[in-house]
């Protein structure tokens, strides 16, 4: 019951987002990407260059209006360049959105692959690490940021600033102030942009926790965790006026902040208009006295809209998603970065015993040790359980003698190799287990069964066998297409299960699967006594030749053991036959006797 | 409750984009009027611009020729920066009329479609399929009713801007509005059809991508981490994610092509638009029947127009589209049936003697479902008695509850208390009748007190908190919080402190008692405890609903034997009844299934010798 310290996790630079995800992204298909950019430039071209065309058109238009006729066909041309060159850079455009969206989805996959594949090679123990955990969760947002961000960049660099050059260019070779015409807009856009983002990342720094809260409110009365209590308390009134109190606060502070950049870009719009007014005074006066052409106003005249909307493109499109896309490209390289298991791959023996030495283990960020100082070892085709209290170390226990987790201190040895030195899944090919937080798949009864140990040929029998062993088949449970039935609502024909029979069927996949070692950790807290007592007695026969675990918290399944470990504060308090410890007198007696005495006859 | 000001009704039935405006309208009359004013003054800008960009340019012309003084330049000058600055000016005024129905909209949504989530029948939310659909229907409510209001503004004012112009262009050069009006009907014609298209396939590639996405999420997720690095079977997941997205991608990019090629028809038959509109004025402007200066002022409006044609048409259509999807999933939310008496209070009870509850052949089947879970199950629990109901997993114990506390009420046959049908009891009157610790009891990361407090809504005792505190044996801890009662629970909460499993359950149970209801039910609590925990659980809520009606649920028969009487439930009914002994003696299914227990924790025969 501490408090939390924040610890910030380590920034990753702009360049660095760039050089560890742009180069994947690219290499999905450098042809595609470099045809893409092709296109972009042209585009920029394109569109720079209509402002000369517009320069000929109208010139030819007050030509005419001047002479009472005579060029029509001067402008006729001239605009059917202007729209001609607007088609051709529409068709481009959608020549680059078909590549692109090739591009993106071959990106994507690549991505997507290398971020599996850099799954595969993560410990266990990262997945314990909150921050990490974080990460790994928004790698995938990451990951498509990443992508919109080389997207903005392709963009930025091909786009707008070509076009930016050739417009200063023509306007420059026209008369070097028209330059200060594009800072005269640019100026104030700038400004606007850096103070309001500014005010939003204050706000959101604020507002977060209160949004958490609030949506807490509601999921209180709505959330399936919740609801049925929620009524049958008449608790609703409370949720919502608590909702609705947080909720009126962050409304304000909302308020608070769109009245000041709305403020703010009144301001920035005015300077704008300030700008523009200079412009076309300006435009005036050169006209006047003959420093520009007509057609040369004209053009100037009708493109300072245009200017201005590339530059809101700029700034309120690229630089805004870049500046929202940076920090999920932080976690997504962070992840990229994570470090890799580096344990040997090595073949052990069928037969695995397993050495542990003085072995103590941490999570990260907690100060109490899971494991302190434990001692033992297991002989091949040996049955061990492992029993104790809630949060006396067990599970940890387990996954530390499976190389799942290494030891902070101490050495687990299978069939003599350090954990330290062999990767998990050297041990995983020879072992099965049936964890506590079995999770379901919304997969057939097959392709659940299957995915235990997917190499092997699946056959009816095998099938059955497993389920056999979890206790049930399909046809008892009502499945309407037997193995091949979908065991989820969500997809169609599927059929929703109960916590029982899902628990059987991560109990089947456990014995689906082909192992040396087995474990079975408290995988019976939702199936009953009697399929329990079952169940346990199958496991009994099927590990007799197999190095096998239980760990339970009952006591009563575990008399089958060759040994008991019992734990307490992440130590071995006692370890023994049954026999053994109830003649102890020591903790697990008091543990059995404390359950036995639900079964005792009357005292 | 407080005054508060009385939410809008959602509407039952199909929901059309219309139909969110109207919503919008509702919620704020005021800033909706406003915003459809900014509009149409937004409407009118771009013909100011056209007339003062015209009168400045022919203007500045007619100085330049020296037909007019140069100070004949103010004027149009001066009123085409007015037009400039109103622009600037209703922008940013359109800007805060949107912020302000923003709030207001997003608030009152969020509010109405919280109070109809929690209305709804429990039914609904434990079916998955009905729980999924009200996920996505309450997805950012606020938001997207007022993305919707206020879209459908301006794709009216869209509609307006092209026909008013189209008939602006017409009154000049009657045949460039024939041209006009010639592109813009097949163009809004295959604007619409790619936005169906668009819609097909996103509903197509959704149901795959569903597929797809499980597969990844075995790989990615912590969920299934102890399995796959176990099983290894990361490959094979990767393998089926692969197939499945390769084929939704063809699907897309399928699509898109197609689209891709009607916009391009779609753009360059505006853009020959265009150029003949520009033209004909050109020659217009030959024939000395319209000035540079409007020449100049259309060149610029009439690109609005193109696009507006080009662009802005197939957006509304493809956004309208995607609209669709959530606009079905919000009419059938909608239409999702309401618990009546859902969100009262609860009534007093507590001077209420029942008597008896009696269940009279009793059958339920889980809606939607075939299989009868409760079948003519009959039995009566009496006032003052602790009853344990026992059975095999899924055997319809928990249903018993969920049928006693008013959550699912579609049973054939009949359940009384004190007599009375269930069916006539208001909702507030079961409420007040039970107090139910549930298996997956709530955790409510609220402060300490309040969380206790839910137990009784009607009362705000502190000391009564302290009271079952103690009683509980929650003392210690909750003298180790930092602000006492006011604590928040959990992490919700910045300063929140979480707790250990087994004081979340005490919490729980504290809860109950504080709420001190004639009925306290206790279904399944030891699950996730070890057995010291789970005798101290039992034997806690024994001692506290002492001389009370109490149930308890548990297929631990150990557990069972505090009880009164053992009702063991078997095939949805009432197998036998009894006291432990009479059902040992009897040697029913309940004699066997506490043997079977029992004998675990026996000394076996052979070592009985040893010993």
């Amino acid at each position: 019951m501490k408090k939390k310290d924040i610890n910030k996790k380590p920034r990753v630079g702009f360049f660095k987002c760039v050089r560890n995800t742009i180069p994947i992204i690219i290499g999905a298909s450098p042809g595609l990407f470099a045809l893409g950019c092709v296109i972009i430039v042209v585009q920029s071209i394109l569109a720079s260059a209509q402002i000369y065309v517009l320069e000929f058109a109208f010139n030819g238009v007050t030509a005419i209006s001047e002479a009472g006729g005579g060029a029509v066909l001067d402008i006729v041309l001239w605009l059917a360049v202007y729209a001609g060159s607007f088609i051709f850079a529409t068709i481009l455009g959608q020549i680059a959105n078909r590549t692109d969206t090739d591009f993106m989805y071959r990106a994507e996959n690549r991505q997507t692959k290398q971020r599996f594949d850099k799954m595969a090679k993560l410990a266990p123990i990262i997945f314990e690490d909150t921050d990490r955990l974080d990460d790994i969760e928004k790698s995938s947002a990451g990951a498509d940021s990443a992508r919109s961000l080389l997207n903005t960049i392709k963009q930025i660099v091909l786009y707008h600033i070509p076009y930016f050059v050739v417009t200063s260019i023509y306007l420059a070779s026209r008369d070097p102030w028209l330059v200060a015409s594009l800072l005269m807009i640019f100026l104030p856009t700038l400004l606007y942009q850096y103070l309001v983002k500014k005010i939003y990342r204050d706000k959101e720094d604020k507002a977060a926790p209160d949004r958490r809260l609030s949506a807490h409110y509601i999921e209180c009365s709505t959330s399936e965790k919740f609801f049925k209590e929620t009524r049958i308390l008449g608790g609703f009134g409370y949720f919502f006026r608590s909702f609705h109190v947080l909720w009126a606060r962050i409304m304000k502070l909302d308020r608070s902040v769109w009245l000041k950049d709305n403020w703010m870009f009144f301001l920035a719009e005015l300077l704008t208009f300030a700008g523009k007014m200079g412009v076309y005074y300006m435009l005036f006066r050169f006209l006047l006295v003959g420093r520009i052409t007509m057609g040369e106003f004209a053009a100037v005249f009708t493109s300072v809209n245009t200017i201005e909307d590339k530059l809101h493109q700029l700034f309120y499109g690229s630089f805004a998603s870049a500046s929202r896309d940076l920090p999920f490209i932080e976690n997504y390289v962070r992840y990229l970065d994570f470090p890799e298991n580096d344990g040997m791959e090595v073949e052990l023996p069928y037969e695995i015993g397993i050495d542990v030495r003085d072995v103590s283990f941490s999570y990260p960020n907690t100060e109490e040790p899971a494991v302190r100082g434990v001692t033992f070892s297991v002989k091949p085709r040996e049955t061990v359980a492992i029993v104790g209290e809630n949060g006396s170390g067990k599970s940890t226990l387990i996954k530390l003698l499976i190389g799942y987790y290494r030891p902070d201190g101490g050495d687990v040895k299978i069939c003599g190799w350090n954990t330290k030195e062999i990767s998990f899944s050297s041990v995983a090919r020879r072992l099965s287990a049936v964890y506590q937080r079995y999770p379901h798949y919304a997969l057939t009864l097959k392709e659940n069964l299957i995915i235990g140990q997917y190499e092997k040929e699946s056959t009816d029998e095998n099938m059955r066998e497993a389920c056999a062993m979890a206790g049930f088949s399909p046809e008892e449970e009502w499945l309407p297409n037997g193995f091949d039935t979908m065991l989820s609502r969500e997809f169609d024909d599927g059929v929703g299960l109960s916590g029982g029979q899902v628990q059987r069927v991560s109990i089947a996949r456990g014995f689906y699967r082909d192992s040396s070692i087995i474990i079975l950790d408290e995988p019976t807290a939702a199936i009953d006594p009697i399929e329990e007592a079952r169940i346990y007695g199958r496991f009994a026969e099927l590990s007799r030749d197999k190095t096998s675990f239980i760990v339970t918290h009952r006591l009563g399944s575990v008399r089958l053991a060759d040994r008991i470990i019992m734990m307490k504060d992440g130590k071995i308090a006692e370890t023994g036959t049954h026999d053994e410890l109830m003649a102890k007198d020591g903790e697990y007696k008091k543990m059995f006797d404390s359950q036995r005495q639900w079964y005792e006859d009357e005292a | 409750m407080k005054k508060e000001k009385k939410l809008p009704e959602l509407k039952r039935g199909k929901w059309r984009l219309i139909d969110c405006f109207l919503f919008d309208f509702k919620v704020s009359p005021f800033g909706m009027t406003v915003f459809i004013l900014t509009n149409v003054l937004w409407n009118a800008l771009p013909y100011l611009r056209l007339f003062t960009t015209a009168s400045f340019v022919d203007t500045a012309l007619s100085v330049l020729r020296g037909d007019s003084p140069e100070s004949a330049i103010i004027f149009p000058l001066v009123s085409l920066f007015a037009v400039f600055f109103s622009s600037s000016l209703l922008q940013t005024l359109e800007q805060t009329v949107r912020d302000m129905l923003k709030t207001k909209v997003w608030t009152v949504t969020k509010e109405v479609f919280f109070k109809k989530q929690a209305s709804l029948k429990y039914r609904y939310i434990e079916d998955s399929k009905t729980y999924d659909l009200i996920g996505r229907a309450c997805s950012e409510p606020g938001g997207r009713m007022y993305d919707r209001g206020t879209r459908v503004v301006w794709m009216a004012w869209r509609v307006m801007f092209i026909i008013s112009l189209i008939v602006t262009v017409f009154a000049k050069v009657w045949w460039s509005g024939l041209i006009a009006i010639a592109a813009a009907i097949p163009a809004v014609v295959m604007a619409v059809r790619s936005g169906l298209d668009d819609y097909k396939t996103y509903f197509e590639v959704e149901k795959d991508s569903r597929y797809a996405d499980r597969y990844k999420s075995f790989v990615m997720t912590k969920d299934y981490l102890e399995e796959r690095t176990t099983f290894g079977y990361a490959p094979y997941a990767v393998k089926k994610w692969r197939e499945a997205k390769l084929g939704i991608d063809k699907k897309n990019l399928k699509t898109q092509v197609r689209n891709s090629r009607r916009e391009n028809i779609i753009t360059s038959l505006t853009w020959v638009m265009y150029g003949a509109i520009m033209i004909s004025l050109a020659f217009a402007v030959g024939r000395g029947e319209l000035s540079a200066g409007f020449f100049i002022g259309f060149a610029n409006i009439l690109n609005t127009l193109r696009w507006n044609i080009g662009s802005g048409v197939a957006w509304d259509v493809r956004w309208s589209a995607q609209a669709k999807k959530n606009l079905g999933d919000l009419s059938e939310f909608s239409q999702l049936e309401e618990q009546e008496g859902a969100l009262d209070t609860p009534a007093d009870m507590s001077s209420f003697n029942f008597g008896k509850i009696e269940f009279r052949d009793v059958s339920f089947k889980y809606p939607g479902t075939d299989r009868y879970i409760l079948k003519n199950c009959s039995f009566t629990i009496n006032e003052g008695e602790h009853c344990a109901f026992v059975g095999v997993n899924g055997a319809g114990k928990t249903t018993i509850t969920k049928l006693l506390t008013g959550l699912y009420d579609e049973y054939e046959g009949d359940i009384t208390i004190g007599g009375k049908n269930l069916r006539d009891f208001t909702y507030a009157e079961i409420k007040g009748m039970f107090s139910v610790v549930f298996q997956d009891f709530a955790k409510y990361q609220i402060p300490y007190g309040d969380a206790i407090k839910l137990g009784d809504v009607n009362r705000d005792s502190d000391e009564a908190v302290l009271r079952v505190t103690d009683e509980i044996g929650l003392s210690d801890a909750l003298e180790k919080l930092h602000s006492g009662v006011r604590t928040p629970l959990g992490k919700a909460a910045e300063d929140g402190v979480d707790l250990s499993g087994g004081e979340w359950q005490r919490v729980a149970i504290a809860r109950a008692l504080y709420g001190n209801r004639p009925v306290s039910i206790l279904d399944e609590p030891t699950a996730a405890l070890d057995p010291i925990a789970e005798s101290a659980v039992y034997a806690l809520f024994k001692k506290v609903t002492e001389g009370k009606s109490a149930v308890f649920i548990t297929h631990r028969l150990g557990a069972a034997r505090i009880a009164d009487r053992i009702l063991v439930i078997d095939g949805g009914a009432v197998a036998e009844s009894g006291s432990h002994d009479e059902l040992v003696k009897a040697g029913g299914i309940y004699a066997e299934m506490f043997s079977t227990q029992k004998s675990w924790y026996e000394d076996a025969p052979g070592e009985e010798a040893v010993s």
